[in-house]
């Protein structure tokens, strides 16, 4: 049993943690193709700028016109961005400091330095250093407080929330990142010619971390059937949307079964559902029905985080926020 | 000072120096420490501490300030006390604690005090801490003050006194432990020819000392919480930190919910009881039904429990009373009358400004006192009239003036003075220092305290809250 405001707060920090990974990973892959083809390159926007920005919730649209490449890849790292990395690093901050008391010292320790570290990055670094240097921070980071998640704390219900927030938020994104570029990669099969095609599908696996595991595992050449089916079918690859679902499922059952939710809780019948409607689908290629599939996979997700919204997580009203921290602020503590 | 480059800045100058009697002449428990400190260059030393401030940012150890969280200061070199010293403050703080303790318990029921003249019935009836509410409540365990952090400084003649009590929601504790933790990690070496007294089983004396809250049926195994105001308030840290240390939920108002004549936490699998609140909540904020009713931190119903004996709150509601600094005054005489013996420790001479002797003297001599709200903290509304402008010293003479009963005045006390490493060497600088005494069954003081340092020059205001820091305090051993 746990508080429902900390169960919450377990919830975002795996949900903000790995929100923050994708998007930087994400970011450095467009940004490697950006220098490589050129900002105006056609396949560089449309297949990793675009899916960055509807990612991070900055626009689905064409990037910024700039001319600098750090210049394009500031929205998704600002601070005043509410999806950019650093505002995803930082809240993921704040909902460990609010159960600092439960957190292994190490992950607290880790997430708290993680955010020190990348709210450091300004504008001036960025061109310093690079994106690159950006990104491989926050890659690190997240895959450190994951590591520190899974070894150091308790299997319980805290670390299940955890696990369940940084599962489905990769199911969702795995999904959205496959379907915004699949979508465009199909759209520009015909016009730009299999050599663009193979960049935009190695984008996509590297995007998706998935690169090497697939020409490890699947094949030498990459096509886009095989890597469509590996990225939403490869259970035993932790980057698939399959993966992700079958974490959702896991973490919510020993949930369950654990009192946290309800037995009959609609989230893990969600779950149950995703599940099965990929083991409906059967084999999967990059065609019209993958974009349907996809639809209801992320329909699913959505259900299953309202789901648990409602049945686990208590929120202070929005309205009365500003009045509880200014009283919350005046407390003495003499 | 000759013979240690780090210590080359350094000056006494007519002060009371807690390492040294004189120039270059370090005192017989600060021998070794001295003798260390020569053998480290500043560049070691400086990279030391560059060590511990990052530690402290990484570890989010923190304070809140202006809606900013900023580390708390830390100085590497410790305040020491000789055994001896310290066993006769130990007695004096716990005399203080239980006849404050007595005082409350008599304020809200028999009124023995008041009836015999010891305390003015006046002055405890406007105190701000008085709470009506809690008139012919006896708190479970019949405890009123389960931790006080009680402000000690020492005069230019070297003399320890009581300068403050802090017998509401007293912060500092976390830092105690914190910083013999850095300490050990960050200088090992200079606890080598020192035996010093631990202090990490301070979260077991307080777990102690609320679990002495709890109804008397529940005393057993009682379910203990530590209810903060959350991340936005200066002190949540600590308010983590020791609810972790003792293995129990930190939670806020929104968490908990009041039925059936119990305190319950809400979790995603149902209620749970509640024995013990530690709360780091004022009391006007509560519980909404009896207090403050726009009170978004505390408890809907939770005073009618406490009152009825269904949950125990630490500190008890209403203590606010015992540490009003104009109450502070009668101390003295609150010892004497309660226990029947001397003060220990003295106290700070103090002027009740609604008397209108001291009223007139107080405002004739401001450029030599120290003024104090009654109900204050953190280092705020006050004057330090030596330290203020004309115009500063006209604006609280008015302000007196309209109030006289809202504030106290003391004689300004040259706080001692200890070695700070600043800019790359050794520097004196004002400390005071605040032991805890936790009260359950027993009274327990935890060894040392936290000694706070004002950084700025000349500055007496230690508060973090206005440039303070801290140091490690030793108890030899």
């Amino acid at each position: 049993m746990m508080l429902a405001r900390v169960a919450l707060a377990f919830f975002s920090i795996g949900r903000d943690v790995e929100g923050a990974e994708s998007l930087a990973r994400l970011m450095e892959v467009g940004h490697a193709m950006a220098v490589e083809t050129g900002l105006a390159n056609g396949t560089a926007q449309a297949s990793v700028w675009q899916p960055v920005m509807a990612l991070s919730g900055l626009g689905g649209g064409a990037p910024p016109a700039v001319d600098a490449l750090g210049a394009l890849a500031l929205p998704v790292i600002a601070p005043e961005g509410r999806g950019g990395v650093q505002a995803r690093v930082r809240a993921a901050r704040d909902h460990a400091n609010a159960v600092r008391d439960l957190l292994p010292t190490d992950l607290w320790e880790s997430l708290n330095e993680i955010h020190l570290e990348i709210a450091d990055w300004s504008e001036e670094r960025l061109d310093q250093a690079g994106v690159y240097a950006f990104c491989r921070s926050v890659r690190r980071a997240a895959n450190l407080v994951h590591g520190v998640a899974d070894q150091m704390m308790c299997h319980d219900e805290g670390w299940q929330f955890l696990r369940l927030g940084r599962s489905l938020e990769r199911a969702a994104g795995q999904t959205r990142l496959l379907d915004a570029t699949v979508r465009a990669g199909l759209a520009a099969r015909s016009a730009t010619g299999p050599e663009a095609e193979v960049r935009a599908l190695r984008a996509l696996l590297s995007s998706a971390g998935a690169y090497y595991d697939f020409m490890r595992k699947v094949s030498v050449s990459i096509e886009p059937d095989a890597v469509a089916h590996y990225l939403v079918m490869e259970a035993r690859s932790p980057r698939s949307i399959r993966c992700a679902l079958n974490e959702v499922h896991d973490s919510l059952a020993a949930l369950a079964a654990a009192g946290a939710i309800p037995a009959g809780s609609a989230a893990l019948g969600a779950a149950r559902a995703a599940c099965g409607d990929l083991d409906a689908a059967g084999d999967v290629a990059a065609d019209a029905r993958l974009r349907a599939l996809l639809e209801t996979v992320l329909a699913r997700c959505d259900g299953i985080g309202a789901a648990i919204d409602t049945d686990c997580f208590a929120r202070s009203p929005d309205g009365l926020r500003g009045a509880l921290h200014a009283q919350a602020e005046h407390q003495t503590q003499n | 000072m000759e013979g240690n480059a780090l210590f080359a800045e350094y000056r006494i100058d007519g002060h009371f120096d807690e390492m040294f009697t004189s120039a270059g002449r370090p005192r017989p428990a600060y021998r070794d420490l001295y003798a260390g400190l020569a053998a480290t260059d500043a560049a070691t030393f400086a990279s030391r501490c560059r060590m511990a401030e990052r530690s402290y940012m990484t570890q989010g150890i923190t304070f809140s300030s202006a809606g900013r969280e900023q580390p708390f200061p830390f100085d590497l070199i410790p305040r020491l006390i000789p055994r001896d010293d310290w066993r006769l403050l130990e007695k004096g703080l716990v005399q203080r604690v239980k006849a404050l303790d007595l005082f409350l318990a008599d304020v809200y029921g028999p009124r023995r005090a008041i009836r015999d003249g010891v305390v003015p019935n006046r002055l405890v009836a406007t105190c701000p801490g008085y709470q009506r509410e809690m008139v012919g409540v006896e708190p479970a365990g019949g405890r009123w003050i389960h931790i006080a952090g009680i402000d000690l400084v020492r005069d230019r003649g070297g003399v320890w006194r009581v300068l403050e009590d802090n017998v509401r929601t007293p912060s500092g504790l976390s830092y105690v432990l914190q910083n013999r933790a850095f300490m050990k990690r960050v200088l090992p070496e200079a606890f080598a020819h020192h035996g010093v007294e631990p202090v990490d089983h301070a979260p077991l004396l307080l777990l102690d000392a609320l679990r002495a809250a709890a109804p008397p049926d529940r005393r057993d195994a009682p379910t203990v919480a530590v209810l903060t105001p959350g991340p936005y308030n200066a002190a949540y840290s600590e308010h983590a930190f020791l609810a972790r240390e003792m293995g129990v939920p930190l939670v806020q108002g929104h968490d908990l919910s009041v039925r059936d004549g119990r305190v319950w936490i809400e979790t995603t699998a149902g209620r749970r009881p509640v024995d013990v609140i530690y709360r780091r909540v004022d009391d006007a904020f509560l519980d909404p039904v009896t207090f403050r009713s726009d009170s978004l931190l505390g408890v809907a119903g939770l005073m009618q429990v406490y009152r009825e004996g269904g949950v125990g709150l630490a500190n008890a509601v209403g203590t606010g009373v015992a540490d009003d600094k104009a109450v502070y005054v009668y101390v003295p005489d609150i010892i004497r009358y309660f226990l029947e013996e001397e003060p220990i420790i003295p106290q700070v001479p103090t002027y009740l400004l609604e008397r209108p002797e001291d009223l007139e003297m107080v405002l004739d001599n401001l450029h030599r006192l120290v003024v104090k709200a009654v109900d204050g903290a953190g280092g705020y509304g006050m004057l330090i009239g030596p330290h203020a402008t004309e115009a500063e010293r006209a604006a609280f003479a008015s302000r007196i003036r309209e109030n006289p009963r809202g504030y106290i005045a003391q004689e300004t006390v040259d706080l001692s003075r200890a070695p700070v490493f600043l800019d790359g060497g050794i520097r004196a600088r004002h400390v005071d220092l605040r032991p805890f005494v936790l009260y359950g069954d027993t009274p327990a003081v935890v060894p040392g305290g936290l000694t706070r340092v004002a950084l700025r020059e000349g500055s007496l205001v230690v508060n973090s809250s206005q440039g303070g820091g801290s140091k490690d305090t030793w108890v030899l051993s």
